[in-house]
């Protein structure tokens, strides 16, 4: 798959990767048009601005490693596979969709692009993976699995119990946080006390990396070296990356002060496919970010030649 | 040879002829090795023995985990209430491995305490209800000529399953008697035939329900006498075709299941409209019964065979015991 990405483009790195964030961005977006007609029974939870952090896991992923997920696996299955039809009918539940139509959204994997498992259950995938990346071992690949989750995942004790295992059997994870500071409808200062993630990666006596910024090619080189690091050394890792889940809202009522709503799954009533692909002028989305760090007419070049491979909006 | 010991050298066994395999769990190659359960394992080449830390959750992710991969593992429990910690993994994740056509083979052996002394807590004689979470396959590792059967069949081999000894016949004698299989699952066993009535034992009560048997016998009365291992087996058609004979039905469970197995095959005799007399040897369970207690269960066969003499095979209706 990594060659495969490198391969369907010409340019540098950065590029690429831009590339591909377009392809992840218009693809929700087509998707959450679809979400807005009633296109779908299962629930889809988007991950608009968490495209950087997806392109960047694809692209150093190994053939033989692993991914895990949850419920908001969206960008991370866009990013491992060109065939956003099969993904699509697989949210029809149709047979010709990627896991047959048995899998829906919230378990939607792909096994032969390295995605065994999803989970919609908080903190479930992370012991998972420990299995997973000692099957690895017991076949004799030298390979990193990768675990994904979110900040509100971190309060489940299968996070602690994950961890524990994984020290102790030493499994080359990386266990991925996407911290976008919500869980749900409530964000982090109003449900819980501060967790120190390094703190506890020190406990346990492994690497913390912190991601910030939506810079992709910069996560590329950051993951790239801990996973040589943890494969190596075969030991976990924990890497937090804070971003934006785009899509938020305000609602706005007579006599009341402003309500602020977080995107948690559904169709985002204001983005459209065809006002895509940036959706804030703003740090908080590194579709934007991207956009300002090509030049206009390549930049124009990359979205028109993704709109060209999506096809028409109206699925 | 003691029970435990029976089981623990079917185990070793099984495992003997494995290439690549996993066991793991809390103190399995260590100390008493679960009171003997594990003794012994035939660790080396591919077959490793893993002590774990103290994390069930993560523990049953992990076999579960290497069944995706399709590497083959065991987890030794020593008592089932542990496994009440891992029901998100126990229901979600068996689900997703089964919908993902998971090839490796995930064995979970867990001991069922069925004493009482360990109290309010620690104490699960509930198989058929835990497994009915996820419809998993459970099996009661009662009698240990049948366990070697199942062990044989089911303890590596594509899939997820839980079989569990009791904790109570660790130290009962292993030699108690024939046990023909009558599935290819290995779910069901014939103990004993007869035309007199149909026993039908469940859980661990096999060693009261084969003494039941003689002691009827001795009063004249030869009943057929089928084992039931796995929780949710509905192959009945031996024990329907015995009831269409006898017309009399003898259930025995000593759990604590309010999912009995029992009531299902039941259900499935009045759906075949087999006219029979029934007498169903279940526990009393009071609220004062999780106090520490020896929570033994006996039958009465005097009882029972006075039960059998005043009962006409064959006629309508289902009479509680």
């Amino acid at each position: 798959m990594k060659d495969e990405v490198t391969q369907r483009h010409d340019g540098t790195l950065a590029t690429t990767l831009a590339s591909e964030m377009v392809r992840l961005r218009l693809s929700m977006l087509l998707i959450n048009d679809m979400i807005k007609q009633k296109a779908f029974s299962v629930p889809i939870h988007l991950a608009l601005g968490h495209e950087a952090i997806a392109v960047a896991v694809s692209k150093v992923m190994d053939d033989n490693d692993r991914l895990l997920l949850t419920h908001r696996n969206i960008h991370y299955n866009i990013a491992r596979s060109f065939d956003l039809s099969a993904e699509i009918d697989e949210y029809r539940l149709s047979k010709s969709g990627q896991g047959g139509g048995a899998f829906g959204a919230m378990n939607l994997t792909n096994p032969e692009a390295g995605i065994v498992y999803t989970s919609s259950i908080l903190g479930n995938c992370l012991p998972v993976a420990v299995g997973v990346a000692k099957a690895l071992a017991v076949k004799g690949h030298e390979s990193a699995t990768l675990a994904v989750t979110g900040d509100g995942a971190l309060e489940e004790g299968a996070f602690y119990e994950a961890l524990m295992m994984a020290c102790s059997l030493k499994m080359p994870i990386i266990y991925l946080i996407e911290n976008n500071e919500w869980s749900m409808y409530t964000r982090i200062d109003e449900r819980r006390c501060d967790v120190d993630l390094s703190g506890m990666a020190q406990t346990f006596d492994i690497p913390y990396v912190h991601l910030e910024g939506g810079n992709p090619e910069q996560y590329v080189e950051v993951l790239a070296s801990v996973r040589k690091d943890v494969v190596s050394k075969s030991a976990p890792a924990i890497v937090e990356v804070s971003l934006s889940t785009l899509g938020d809202f305000h609602v706005h009522e007579e006599n009341k002060p402003p309500r602020y709503i977080n995107y948690h799954h559904g169709g985002v009533a204001a983005l459209k496919y065809e006002g895509g692909p940036v959706i804030e002028e703003s740090a908080r989305d590194p579709v934007y970010l991207a956009s300002q760090a090509i030049p206009a007419s390549q930049w124009g070049a990359i979205v028109a030649s993704v709109r060209n491979k999506l096809g028409p909006a109206d699925r | 040879m003691t029970y435990i010991e029976s089981i623990n050298t079917s185990i070793c066994q099984r495992i003997n002829e494995a290439d690549k395999l996993v066991c793991f769990g809390q103190n399995i190659t260590t100390a008493s090795c679960l009171s003997g359960l594990t003794r012994n394992l035939p660790v080396g080449g591919g077959i490793e023995a893993i002590n774990t830390p103290n994390c069930e959750n993560a523990m049953v992710a992990f076999g579960f985990g290497m069944m995706l991969e399709g590497v083959d593992s065991i987890f030794f429990v020593k008592q089932l209430d542990f496994l009440l910690l891992t029901c998100d993994q126990m229901v979600n994740t068996y689900n997703m491995a089964r919908q993902s056509g998971a090839t490796g083979s995930f064995t979970i052996v867990p001991v069922v305490v069925d004493s009482g002394f360990e109290g309010p807590q620690s104490r699960l004689n509930n198989l058929a209800d835990y497994c009915s979470m996820a419809n998993m396959p459970g099996y009661a590792l009662a009698d240990p000529t049948a366990s070697q059967a199942i062990i044989q069949r089911h303890l590596i081999a594509p899939g997820f399953r839980i079989m569990a000894p009791s904790q109570r016949l660790f130290r009962s004698e292993a030699e108690t008697g024939p046990a023909t299989p009558l599935d290819d699952e290995a779910s069901i066993f014939e103990l004993a035939t007869g035309t007199a009535a149909t026993i039908v034992v469940y859980n661990y009560a096999w060693p009261q329900a084969r003494k039941l048997r003689a002691d009827l016998a001795a009063d004249g009365h030869n009943a057929a006498l089928f084992g039931v291992a796995e929780s949710n087996s509905t192959h009945y058609a031996p024990i329907l075709n015995s009831l269409k004979q006898t017309g009399r039905l003898i259930v025995i469970d000593d759990s604590r299941s309010h999912n009995r197995p029992a009531d299902r095959m039941r259900a499935a005799a009045s759906d075949a409209q087999i006219s029979y007399q029934a007498l169903p040897l279940y526990r009393n369970i009071t609220p004062d019964d999780i106090r520490p207690n020896s929570d033994q269960f006996n039958i009465d066969s005097k009882a029972v065979s006075a039960w059998l003499a005043n009962t006409h095979s064959g006629t309508n209706g289902h009479s509680n015991g």
